[in-house]
């Protein structure tokens, strides 16, 4: 059975097949004819064959891909110094690749290879190899150079106070950002190549004495059972490596900011970079951190405190405010003070569809309207904005299709899942598991509802730590960073369960405070 | 109609929770787990047909009742 | 998890929302009429000695559950015959929660619908949670301890207008023999009732957790019961209160703010909604790993849906009617409740203190 597995990847993968074959040999045209066939279609690969000055010419050969690297590197420290050098007969055979790779190779990165995948893997990623006659080893420079999106602010979350740097696509870029702000020897990055066919660089990022180390180890471990075709984005990884794969809620959380991430990373949480895409993955992810915003610890305390409190409000807001409108008015109407009631009736009156489903119909045309105003291209945009907002607003209303409250209530609902932007996918569900439970049972359906949710958020765990820490409000140690944002002279233990060896945030620790 | 959603439910229950045990052959536990259900069924069914049973309640009333005296 | 660890906060509110569960809805003691203030802190007082041979129980058998003290003191044979007893006892006791939660919602609530629709979705999330294990359960009360005690605060504050100090007076006019028939009642339900919590606490973290997981529930839960009655007393006085099924409902009506805030009422259906699905998840969970003892197995995970649905059926067929319910709960159930929180506890307690006579465990109390 295994035999036939086998046979049938190797059928799949055709390089494997060839790969029985493959070997480098002494003579340079057979290892040029070699990787011809290899590269066999692939006009980018270049071939560039010369000779050395000097009685003994040898001969040489450089492939690279011609989009993956720096043509400039390649002519002044590659072609120029072996060209001119002057070649002796002492240096012959043995010491000529050693040679080569200390005196006359002007390159950051130089390395001596013989096996045929990796000089692939790494021509493909935008080194220059070079081959030697009757050498069978290879030289794998280093000469990466390739047109990358220079740091700009970042388009998902934008701030009024702080930096505006975001992450851009290449996994260099993003390092040196991070590298930037927490200048410690303690942070360690350690890359990984995921993906058969991609083999996407990504890189695990995390300080060594603040992270816990059962979570870093269990990361490695889970990063190495994927095995997946390709990975574009650090999505992929998130999905395939996370605790509840069912779960709506996020037990692993994205960012494209660089602060961001330091900011994590010094509470002992561990960065998931991946090249090719600006979001960082952080993890483990509470509940908590959907309501935190970076911006919280640049401005004053307590304008920071009412900001939190107003995300907080929203989180409610966006996935209640319907179903308890839709209870209120068809279940419990002697709940609603009396002339609200009236204006209420007033503008339902001649409305043909009983509540639930408008409200099912608006919210559904609300996410429409979200979907696809980010599809837009920008040239449209405001023609379909206007359309939108007449259609929904005026029109429905005033044709006496949709009453003029649940309007308001689709509005109210929609604005405030924005508060949270993480969150948005996760309210959408929430909003219509409520909407529908409170629907059949009124209230009661709505507090169901709510009981089921905790339920399951109380159970979940984000890489062993519980996902409901510090929302309790009893532990006072534990309010201070989350429905308020204590003074930072306030704040000197880190959240306990993560960093577990390093609890004491400043310093200072001769402030009052045992704990 | 309500024998109907008694026996959907039921099975539902049944399907998600009995295929775990037989894969992983825990027989003690599959038998028990059975009996129960298959007893809690049939007081289902007879309930939601409309046949009474008597109940415990009237049982320890008189126990309650003798005893005081 | 392998092991299930809760913290001593989270048994707190575990235990202090046990208490306040269903008193939200039946008040007990109200044999004591005016002075059932008085009654309520007599029984917390009685309560005391009684908890604490709860806490010795837990304290001499480390991590072990009432059902294994039973085997330990009584033997294979009576040991046995006392698991099932006391499963029993609780799965009755669970139905009669159920039962309680339908007859309310449908009185209450939505009267026309038929009793097994609200007991088919508590139980859908009772199962739910049971299967999470205890450790969800107590986060989960810990988070809605602090949200159900603002709660009650928010409605007793609106409610301080609509009280009369009259309701109360005269103190002690029928004499002291009616409070302390009614500080019985109010011992037998809600307070000894946490004798459940010995048959599902895991082994918290130290030996003197116990004493703080009961003695501090036994006080939030107290006070917020004490509120509880003692407003119902003062607002609605003591005749319609015993005429009543569901008293605190009712008197919550009353209130109204500036023709504004009316119909409160759902609040007090919330605070019961969450109290007593605590105590009928702490009942089902004893009920689960009682079953689970009797025939030897580790985990009580797998028999909970079973158990469930039998519960259900249970609640649906034990009575006729909801005066059939009411008056058996106050005439029959009060006596066997009595028998098994209290009588039978302190037999236990007894017996297991004459055979582990060991120096060693009544020293290792103090850590």
């Amino acid at each position: 059975m295994i035999k036939l597995f086998d046979k049938f990847r190797r059928l799949l993968f055709r390089e494997n097949v060839k790969k029985e074959e493959l070997k480098l040999e002494k003579s340079l045209s057979k290892n040029i004819a070699l990787f011809k066939k290899v590269f066999e279609d692939d006009e980018s690969i270049i071939f560039r064959e010369f000779e050395s000055k000097g009685e003994n010419e040898i001969k040489f050969c450089i492939i690279f891909a011609d989009e993956m690297v720096n043509k400039e590197i390649i002519n002044e420290n590659i072609i120029k110094p072996i060209i001119e050098c002057k070649v002796d007969e002492s240096i012959f055979e043995f010491g000529l690749l050693d040679y080569l790779m200390n005196k006359v190779i002007i390159s950051g990165e130089v390395k001596r290879v013989k096996d045929i995948d990796e000089l692939i893997g790494s021509i493909l990623y935008g080194a220059t190899i070079l081959l030697v006659n009757d050498l069978e080893e290879v030289l794998v420079i280093d000469t990466k150079g390739w047109e990358v999106r220079s740091v700009s602010e970042p388009l998902s979350e934008s701030v009024v106070r702080g930096p505006r740097e975001g992450f851009t696509e290449s996994i260099k870029i993003n390092l040196s950002l991070i590298r930037r702000r927490v200048r410690s020897n303690k942070l360690k990055f350690q890359f990984k190549e995921i993906g058969l066919r991609t083999k996407t660089r990504v890189c695990v990022c995390y300080i060594e004495d603040l992270a816990n180390e059962k979570i870093v180890k269990e990361v490695f471990a889970r990063l190495e059972k994927i095995e997946i075709d390709g990975v574009l984005e650090t999505g992929y990884i998130e999905e395939l490596i996370r605790d509840s794969p069912f779960s709506p809620f996020n037990t692993i959380g994205y960012t494209e900011r660089p602060d961001v991430v330091a900011a994590k990373l010094l509470e002992g949480r561990i960065a998931i970079l991946c090249d090719g895409t600006p979001f960082v993955s952080t993890l483990p992810y509470l509940f908590i951190e959907y309501f935190q915003a970076s911006e919280d610890y640049y401005n004053n305390y307590i304008f920071a405190t009412i900001n939190r409190s107003i995300r907080i409000i929203g989180f409610f807001l966006s996935t209640s405010v319907p179903a308890i409108y839709v209870a209120l008015t068809t279940y419990h109407q002697e709940m609603i003070p009396t002339p609200l009631l009236l204006s209420i009736s007033a503008a339902r009156e001649g409305v043909p569809l009983p509540t639930v489903i408008e409200a099912m119909i608006m919210l559904f045309t609300f996410e429409i309207i979200r979907e696809a105003g980010v599809r837009l291209p920008a040239a449209i945009g405001q023609a379909v904005s206007i359309v939108g907002a007449l259609v929904l607003g005026q029109a429905a209303v005033a044709a006496r299709l949709i009453s003029a409250p649940m309007v308001i209530v689709t509005a109210l609902t929609g604005i405030s899942s924005f508060l949270t932007p993480q969150m948005i996918e996760t309210l959408i569900l929430i909003r219509f598991i409520l909407l529908a439970l409170s629907s059949f049972l009124g209230l009661y359906g709505y507090i169901f509802g709510i009981i089921g949710i905790f339920i399951h958020l109380m159970s979940l765990r984000s890489f062993g730590v519980p996902y409901m820490l510090n929302v309790s409000p009893i532990n006072k140690q534990d309010v201070k960073d989350t429905a308020i944002r204590a003074p930072w002279w306030y704040m000197y233990y880190r959240p306990k369960l993560i960093a577990d060896r390093n609890s004491v945030r400043k310093a200072d620790a001769n402030r009052r405070g045992r704990r | 109609m309500a024998v109907l959603i008694v026996i959907l439910i039921y099975s539902l229950a049944g399907f998600i929770e009995i295929f775990p045990m037989i894969k992983k052959k825990q027989k003690k536990r599959l038998i028990l787990y059975s009996i129960f259900f298959i007893i809690s069924f049939l007081i289902s069914i007879l309930l939601s047909i409309g046949i009474e049973i008597p109940s415990p309640a009237v049982f320890i009333k008189k126990i309650v009742v003798l005893l005081k005296k | 998890m392998d092991k299930e660890v809760i913290s001593d906060k989270q048994g707190v509110s575990l235990v202090a929302m046990f208490i306040i569960g269903t008193y939200t809805i039946l008040v007990s003691g109200l044999q004591a009429k005016k002075d059932l203030w008085l009654a309520d802190i007599l029984a917390i007082i009685i309560a005391v000695p009684l908890l604490w041979t709860f806490i010795r129980l837990h304290q001499k058998f480390y991590g072990k559950n009432l059902f294994d003290i039973l085997e330990i003191c009584f033997g294979k044979v009576i040991g046995k015959f006392m698991i099932i007893l006391y499963v029993l006892f609780s799965f009755i006791f669970g139905s009669l929660l159920l039962r309680e939660f339908g007859e309310f919602y449908v009185i209450v609530a939505a009267p026309e619908t038929p009793m097994i629709v609200p007991m088919v979705f508590i139980s859908f999330l009772s199962i739910w949670i049971l299967k999470e294990g205890i450790e969800v359960m107590a986060r989960w009360g810990e988070f809605f301890l602090p949200i159900l005690i603002v709660l009650m605060v928010f409605i007793i504050f609106l409610l301080l207008g609509d009280m009369d100090i009259k309701n109360i007076l005269p103190i002690l006019y029928d004499g002291p023999k009616p409070v302390l028939q009614g500080a019985l009642d109010s011992l037998t339900h809600p307070f000894s009732q946490t004798m459940v919590f010995t048959m599902i606490l895991p082994k918290l973290k130290r030996k003197s957790s116990y004493r703080k997981v009961y003695f501090l529930g036994l006080i939030i839960g107290g006070v917020i019961v004490f509120a509880i009655s003692t407003t119902n007393i003062l607002v609605s006085g003591v005749t319609m209160v015993s005429r009543m099924y569901f008293p605190t409902y009712i008197t919550v009506t009353r209130v109204n703010i500036g023709d504004f805030l009316k119909s409160v009422e759902i609040l007090v259906a919330f605070i019961y909604l969450l109290g007593g699905f605590i105590k009928l998840n702490v009942c089902m969970l004893a009920t689960c790993i009682g079953t689970s003892k009797i025939f030897n197995c580790n985990d009580y995970r797998f028999i909970v849906t079973p158990i469930l649905f039998m519960l259900v059926n249970l609640s649906c067929l034990m009575f006729n009617s909801s005066i059939e319910f009411f008056d058996w709960i106050f005439n029959v159930w009060i006596y066997v409740a009595r028998l098994f929180q209290i009588v039978l506890p302190v037999i236990i307690f007894i017996v297991a203190s004459l055979k582990v006579r060991n120096t060693r465990a009544e020293n290792c109390c103090e850590e």
